[in-house]
Formats: structure tokens, C-alpha cells, sequence
């Protein structure tokens, strides 16, 4: 760094400033002196050109009627200034010879011409009359050598340097505060601007350098900057195309506008119908809408917030459109500019859309302020909005009384304890749907009514929006009936608890009674069993017929009588006995069971048919009993069909295991079939078909035990079905 | 007094007058009346005819020395016409001398018939002012001086330049503009 290039910015303004002023004062001291040097002659030449025109003037009729002494006469008047000192006047056609002339008497030693080196000071005026030169004045002035003049302009240079001095140092001054200190506050700025440009290399001592390598860094930093504001513009404006957003500038001084062409669009204007004024825009909108934009305007301007106004336009091929106007006021300091920009986007679907939630708003409170059941509807922060005539029916609370829920909760649960639990409860349950999603679990409360009623309530919770309707249903109702339901059935209960021990105790003592009865009958039948086969076989032959088939009658019948004890004893002996459960393979048992049949019958039972059979869990020896009832019956009943056909099988009813015994016997009338099942009841003569009557019924009694059902379906003729189910 | 020069009559290079001194006397006047042309004024209506007119009267000698002297020169930027009385109408004329020949009978015919007429009339006979003369030309020391009545000027609705009347030997009368003087110095 050479020279200029490595002193500070002061330095180099402080010596410029020298130079500037020693060149300055000598350029001005040489001025000063050419110029009065130069001036003095042409000041001496204007004066004295007016006195000589003037001279002239007066020399023309002297000429012209050829009156020397008037033109000697004319001269002499120039003597009047002092540093006149002698005129000649000649003619135009006399130039040699002097018309007239003049001296003035203290320079006698002025020579006609005089030298050219002399002191005077030479000037010459035409006489002229209608364009016509009649003669020519000279005349001689004196003029002072600029020697004689010096001194003063000595002393007025020394005024000129000293002035010239103090405004140097003015200028210093003032040039390091206006031009070398904003420097330096320009080059901190710049680098503040650059800060991550390079900020770590030597800055050089001079001040515009250092600015110039500052500026260098902001240019890197604007041009970055610049980079990314193109992108962020690129970004913005596709925002803007994708938002369907028009941009517009207003200058709010003129009135004059700038509309993009997403604006026009918007409008249905073209370029060539509207050049956008504010005056012109706000014609083209109703008056109502036009004051509103004037208003949201002076708002704007005075804000410098962001305002917006909506406002129907008319559309030329879309017709009503409801478009929205966003604006800012943007100021600026330097140029002093004040320019209003905004967007305008066409909402007229998103108002259509408000116009028409609205009214479903309006359907849905008229649904909850018209619905039979009590219903209000709160908001977040737990403000009551809506309370419908049901709710205020149930309650006694209008909306106004609600305004304060403070005053809510004490009414309508007027015990402090219980007050709190039901309000930490709510706000559990209301926060738990909020965070989970669920349902709100309705809550059921007793609720102090305005006129003192206490009410059973179920409140529910459904969230609508950020808002939520809370619906009460009534239960006072429903709970009276309730609790007296259960305090019938709990009657009713106990009632059916008695009898059924009643029933149980005089079954008990029945049973004991039939056992009893039963058993002390066989002693006396043995008896007269016993002795009645001794009369057969001792004294049968001394019997007429008659006497023989009466004794035969007696003996079967106490034969039948011996049979109706063992099936009595077995039927009451079947409640007391212990069942043990177990697997039971029922096709197997079936088997088994038709085997022992056929072995005790004197005729041919043939086969049944044996379906599909599933296993079951029971007592096995009393399953045996009710299968063997069931096959003997049906071996017995068919005895007269031909071919007699037997099936066994399984079907599912209602997913349950049915097993069913079927014949194709002579059946039974299903008039009857309630008394099927009836201890010693028959539906046919013994003669026909030989049985005590005991046999169905023992056989529903181990169903039962088993916790399973029997029934029968028949008709005459038609054979037989049984059904029963196990319970397993 | 005002001594004249007869070195103005150089500028009139012919002569065809008798004597050598009549003819320098009638050069000098010559030029006199062209001057008294120079520095008259006239009301502007009186050249409709696009002329200025000289008209001598009893003096043919001036009219031919005047024709010479004022070929090609222009006075107010009109053309100058010289003639001799006899041959034009007196209510053409702008300047008219009349010259020692004439009869005071024809003087006094011709300032009557002319009153009121704008026309500057200039003579050179003793008594020629109160005749109703406008200037009169005499010589006194061997040069021509002249004299001026301004009323005589005024019934004609003329004005001579103060310039010009400063040389005058004898100014009569009152200007219509400036204070009434006898004589000018």
C-alpha cells in the first residue's frame, strides 16, 4: 500500500483540504488582480462610453452644420470627469485634419497621438446620424499603474486567507463528521450485513478500502440473499397461484392502482375494460359494500395492520361471487412512499359454505331447543350457549340463570361433598372422552330441581365440534318402577323359595310314604303269592273251572301287583340315589341294550336302525334304564307292523344334541301326551300291550336329574318319536 | 455667431452658377436644407405619396445641386424628389425654398396658399420670418447662419430637433413643448 492508499480517510481529507485551500487562495489572489487588472480598463471604458455617447450625440448638428465652437463647446463638458485629459473630433471626410479639439490646461505636455506606452487609456466613439458616420470622437483618460493599487489588494488577500482558513478548519470538521464518520458507520454496517462473509480476514487502514472490502462481502451476502428472496418469491407466487390469490397495489395518494392478472381474472376484467383506480373499483361495488371497503381503507391506513373486507361482486360470466380483499399499508423512509398491497382471493364457495353450516347450525338448534328430551349445548371453556324448553322444564334454569355455573352447581347440588365428588367425576369423565376418543359414560346423579324436587338424572356428553351438548334424561321414573320391580320379584322369590321347600318336604315325605308303602305291601303280597301257588298246586285239581280260572286271575294279579311295588320302589329309590357321570359311548350301550332284548324275547326283534350317535357324559346305568324303556316300548308298540322298523339317531336343535328313538308302531294320540309321562298312566289296555305305566315316567325323572328334557310327538297309527337332550 | 465653413460645399462636386463664391453660397445652402430635412418632423400623414418632395422655387441651380447631392440618399426611408415649384402643385411639397428672386407678392401668395399645409418653408431674405417664413438663411462674416420661428413652424404643424435650433443665430417665438427662449446659445 502506497501513498494515499495506506492513510486513513482523515489523513487523506485533512491534506486535501490543504492543498485544496493554499491552490484556492492563490487561484483567487491571481483572480482577484487579473481581474481588477482586466476590469479596470473595461470599468473605465463603460463609464466614459456613456459620457462619449453622450458627447456625440450633441456632436451631430455641430458636425452637420459645420459649428466648431459648439463642438469645442460639447467637448469641454468631458472635462468633468478628472481623469479626462484630452478629445479630438475629426470628420469622416476630413480624417486628417482635427474638426475640433481639446486639452485640458494641467497637461500641457499631452502629444497628438500620444505614445503607446503611456498611461492613457485611448477611447473613440462615432458620431452617427440616419446610418451615417459624420465624424469620430477620441478621446484620453488617465489611468493609474496597478502599482499604485497593490497595497489595498495586499490587504485584501490576507482578509481572503484568514476567511479562507477558518473555513477550512469549518470544513474539516464538518467534512469528518458528514463524510469519514457515516464511512465508517457504513463500512460496520456492511460487515454486520457480511457478518458470515469472510469476516476473520485483516481489514486495511483506510476507510474506503476497508469499505470496499466490506461492500465486497455484503455484494456475496446481498447476492445469497437476493438467491434465496427469488426462491422465496418463486415459492410465494406459486402459494399465491395455488391459493387462487390475486396481488394488487394501491397508491393511496393517487389512487391509482396495479392489478396482476390473477386479479383480472378473478374480476372477469381485462386490461383493455379497466385501468384500476380505487375510485373506478369501488364504483363497480353496491354502496353498502363500497362504504365498507372505504372504512376497512381509512382503518388500514391508519392501523398498518392487516385488514380485510368481503364483498359481492358481479362476476360477467360467473355471476354473484363473494370476493375477499386483504391489504397492508407498507411504508417507507427513503423514497418517503406509502403504498398499500394486498391480495383479493374469491370466497364464494367458503361463503356459501359458512352461509350453509350456518343454517345447519340453525336446523341443529332448532332440533336441540324443540327435542322433547333436555338437552344444552356448552363450549370449551365451559360457557353455557344454548339451554332447550325441556332442559328448562326439567330444571327450572333458564339460559340466564346459567350464565354463572358457579351458581349451577350449587343449586343443583346443593350438598358441598356431594357437590364435589360429582363435579371431579364429570371433569374425569369429560377429560377422559376428550384425550381417548370414547364416548363420554353417561353419568347418572341426583339432581336438586329449582323447585326443590330432587330427580334421579342420566347426564350424557356428546362433542360436537369445540363444542358440546349435554343431554339429561329423566329417571325418576324409571328408577321408582325399578325398585319396585325388584321388590316384587324379591317377594316373589321368597315366595317361590317357600313353596318350593314346601314342595320339597312333602316330596320327601311322599317318597318316604310310597317307599314305605311299598315296601310293607310286599310282605303281604309275598304272603299271598306264596300261599296262593301252594292252592295251585295242592288243590288245583279239586277246583271246578270255575274255581281253577279264579284261582289263576288271583295269581296274576298279585303277579302284576309284585311288579307295580319293584317299579314303585325303583322309582322312588332313583331321587335318593347318588349319580355318578361319566363317558358314555352311546352306540355301544345301544348294542348292548338290543342284545339283551332279543335274549330275553321269545320272538325275533329283528335290527333297529342306528344313525349317528355322539358321545355323551352321564350316569350310565341310569341312561341305560331310560334307553331300555325307550327300545322295549318301541319293540313292544311295533310288534304288529310289518316290517317293524326302529331307528336310533341324533339330530342338532338349536345346537343341541337331541337323541331320538322312533318305531313305526301303532303311536298314540297326542291329546294324550301330556299324561305320557305320568306315573302308571297308560294310554293302552294291558290286555293290548302289557306294562305297569311306570317306565316314561322314571324315564323323565333321571332326564331331568341329568338337567335334560323328554318329550314324544305321535299319532294313531303313525308311529312314535322320542326325543330327549342330556345337558352336559 | 457661428463661424461656417464653405468646406461643406466638397461634398457638391459640380457648379454650374456664375460666380465661383454664388456657387459655393448655394453648395453650403443646399446642404443646409437637406440637414433642415434631416432634423424636421413631419406628421406622418403627410407622405400618402410615398415621397419626400423639395420644391425650389426661383432658383433652378439648387434644384440640379440638390438632385446631385442627394442621388441615392433616403430621408425617413422614403426617395427624395426634387423639383422646381413651377412644374409641381405646392400641396405636394414637403420642404420649399424660396429664393431671393422672388417678388414679395409671390412670396406672400405662397405662404398663404399654403397655411395649415405641413410644409417646412425656408427662404433667404431680410424680414422672411415675419413674412410667415419658417427658417430664413443670411450670411453674416462670409458664412451662412439661419434663424427659426417657431410659431411659423407650429401653423404648419411642423418641429424642428432642439439639436439643430441650438445652432441658430436666432430662435422666435414658443416651442409648443418647451419654455420660450430669444435666443440659443
Amino acid at each position: 500500500m502506497m501513498g494515499w492508499a495506506g492513510i486513513s480517510l482523515r489523513g487523506a481529507l485533512l491534506r486535501v483540504l490543504g492543498v485544496t485551500a493554499v491552490v484556492a487562495v492563490a487561484l483567487v489572489a491571481l483572480t482577484i488582480l487579473g481581474y481588477e487588472a482586466r476590469t479596470f480598463q473595461s470599468r473605465l471604458q463603460q463609464e466614459v462610453g456613456a459620457q462619449l455617447e453622450v458627447v456625440a450625440l450633441n456632436m451631430q448638428a455641430a458636425l452637420d452644420f459645420d459649428d466648431r465652437e459648439s463642438a469645442l463647446e460639447t467637448l469641454r463638458t468631458l472635462a468633468l470627469d478628472p481623469r479626462f485629459r484630452a478629445a479630438i473630433v475629426t470628420r469622416t471626410s476630413e480624417q486628417d485634419d482635427a474638426f475640433a479639439r481639446y486639452v485640458i490646461p494641467d497637461a500641457g505636455d499631452f502629444i497628438y497621438p500620444p505614445p503607446v506606452n503611456s498611461n492613457l487609456l485611448r477611447m473613440e466613439q462615432n458620431v452617427v446620424f440616419d446610418d451615417q458616420i459624420l465624424g469620430r470622437i477620441e478621446a484620453y483618460y488617465h489611468v493609474p499603474p496597478l502599482t499604485d493599487r497593490l497595497p489595498q489588494y495586499l490587504i485584501v488577500l490576507v482578509v481572503v486567507i484568514a476567511a479562507l482558513s477558518i473555513m477550512a478548519a469549518l470544513l474539516y470538521v464538518s467534512v469528518e463528521r458528514l463524510i469519514a464518520a457515516p464511512a465508517r458507520r457504513l463500512a460496520e454496517r456492511a460487515r454486520t450485513m457480511a457478518a458470515d462473509e469472510g469476516s476473520d480476514l485483516p481489514l486495511p487502514e483506510n476507510e474506503i478500502q476497508q469499505l470496499q472490502v466490506d461492500f465486497e462481502r455484503m455484494m456475496q451476502a446481498i447476492a445469497r440473499r437476493e438467491n434465496s428472496l427469488r426462491e422465496q418469491q418463486a415459492r410465494m407466487q406459486l402459494a399465491l397461484s395455488a391459493a387462487q390469490q390475486g396481488v394488487w397495489e394501491l397508491d393511496p395518494a393517487t389512487g391509482a392502482m396495479i392489478w396482476d392478472d390473477a386479479t383480472y381474472r378473478m374480476t372477469g376484467l381485462t386490461r383493455e375494460q379497466f385501468s384500476p383506480t380505487w375510485a373506478g373499483f369501488r364504483h363497480m361495488l353496491t354502496p353498502d359494500d363500497a362504504a365498507e371497503l372505504a372504512n376497512t381503507l381509512a382503518t388500514l391506513l391508519q392501523s398498518q395492520r392487516p385488514e380485510l373486507t368481503t364483498f359481492r361482486w358481479q362476476h360477467t360470466d360467473l355471476g354473484e361471487r363473494h370476493l375477499q380483499l386483504v391489504g397492508k399499508l407498507f411504508v417507507s423512509e427513503l423514497p418517503a412512499t406509502r403504498i398499500v398491497r394486498g391480495v383479493i382471493r374469491d370466497v364464494t364457495e367458503l361463503t356459501r359454505a359458512e352461509h350453509a353450516l350456518r343454517e345447519r347450525e340453525q336446523h341443529f338448534r332448532q332440533l336441540v331447543e324443540q327435542s322433547p328430551v333436555p338437552m344444552s349445548v356448552t363450549n370449551d371453556e365451559g360457557l353455557v350457549l344454548l339451554v332447550n324448553q325441556s332442559f328448562q322444564r326439567l330444571f327450572g334454569y333458564d339460559l340466564k340463570a346459567l350464565a354463572n355455573l358457579a351458581e349451577w352447581w350449587e343449586g343443583v347440588y346443593p350438598d358441598p361433598i356431594y357437590r364435589a365428588a360429582v363435579m371431579q367425576e364429570w371433569h374425569l369423565r369429560l377429560e377422559h372422552a376428550d384425550s381417548t376418543g370414547e364416548e363420554f359414560e353417561p353419568m347418572e346423579v341426583q339432581a336438586h330441581c329449582r323447585d326443590g324436587e330432587l330427580r334421579d338424572i342420566e347426564f350424557n356428553v356428546q362433542r360436537i365440534g369445540n363444542r358440546r351438548l349435554v343431554i339429561a334424561i329423566d329417571l325418576t321414573d324409571r328408577k321408582r318402577s325399578e325398585r319396585e320391580i325388584r321388590k316384587l320379584n324379591e317377594e316373589l322369590e321368597l315366595r317361590v323359595r317357600q313353596r318350593t321347600e314346601e314342595l320339597e318336604i312333602a316330596n320327601r315325605e311322599l317318597e318316604g310314604f310310597s317307599y314305605s308303602v311299598s315296601h310293607d305291601l310286599r310282605a303281604p303280597l309275598r304272603a299271598i303269592s306264596g300261599f296262593g301257588s301252594a292252592l295251585v298246586q295242592d288243590y288245583r285239581s279239586k277246583l271246578d273251572e270255575d274255581g281253577q280260572r279264579y284261582l289263576d286271575r288271583m295269581m296274576a294279579a298279585s303277579q302284576r301287583m309284585g311288579m307295580l311295588i319293584d317299579d314303585l320302589l325303583r322309582f322312588s329309590r332313583l331321587s335318593r340315589t347318588e349319580m355318578i357321570r361319566e363317558k358314555v359311548e352311546m352306540g355301544a350301550l345301544i348294542e348292548q341294550i338290543w342284545q339283551e332284548l332279543q335274549d330275553s324275547s321269545d320272538i325275533d326283534i329283528g335290527q333297529p336302525y342306528v344313525g349317528e350317535l355322539p358321545d355323551c357324559v352321564a350316569d350310565r346305568s341310569l341312561l341305560k334304564q331310560v334307553l331300555v324303556n325307550l327300545l322295549s316300548n318301541a319293540v313292544k308298540f311295533s310288534r304288529n307292523a310289518n316290517p317293524r322298523r326302529i331307528e336310533v339317531f341324533a339330530e342338532t336343535l338349536k345346537g343341541e344334541t337331541v337323541y331320538v328313538v322312533r318305531d313305526n308302531g301303532v303311536g298314540f294320540s297326542m291329546a294324550y301326551a301330556d299324561k305320557l309321562f305320568g306315573v302308571f298312566q297308560r294310554l293302552h289296555r294291558t290286555e293290548e300291550f302289557e306294562g305297569t305305566g311306570v317306565g316314561l315316567a322314571l324315564s323323565r325323572r333321571i332326564i331331568e336329574r341329568h338337567g335334560g328334557r323328554i318329550w314324544a310327538e305321535s299319532a294313531p297309527g303313525k308311529g312314535a318319536s322320542f326325543r330327549f337332550t342330556l345337558s352336559v | 455667431m457661428l463661424p461656417l465653413c464653405f468646406g461643406l460645399a466638397l461634398l457638391f462636386s459640380a457648379g454650374t452658377l456664375a460666380s465661383d463664391a454664388a456657387q459655393r453660397e448655394y453648395e453650403v445652402k443646399a446642404a443646409f436644407l437637406f440637414n433642415f430635412a434631416k432634423y424636421g418632423d413631419w406628421p406622418a400623414e403627410s407622405f400618402a405619396d410615398g415621397q419626400f418632395r423639395f420644391c425650389i422655387a426661383k432658383q433652378d441651380d439648387v434644384v440640379v445641386l440638390l438632385r446631385q447631392r442627394l442621388h441615392e440618399q433616403r430621408i425617413r426611408e422614403l426617395p427624395i424628389a426634387v423639383t422646381a415649384l413651377r412644374n409641381v402643385e405646392l400641396a405636394s411639397c414637403h420642404l420649399l425654398f424660396i429664393a431671393a428672386a422672388a417678388t414679395p407678392e409671390q412670396l406672400q401668395q405662397w405662404i398663404e396658399a399654403s397655411r395649415n399645409q405641413p410644409l417646412l418653408i425656408i427662404g433667404e431674405t431680410k424680414g422672411f420670418l415675419e413674412l410667415g417664413g419658417a427658417v430664413n438663411l443670411f450670411i453674416a462674416s462670409g458664412t451662412v447662419h439661419f434663424e427659426v420661428s417657431l410659431d411659423n413652424l407650429r401653423a404648419h404643424r411642423l418641429q424642428l430637433s432642439s439639436k439643430l435650433l441650438r445652432h441658430a443665430d436666432r430662435v422666435i417665438g414658443r416651442s409648443s413643448t418647451e419654455p420660450a427662449s430669444g435666443s440659443w446659445q
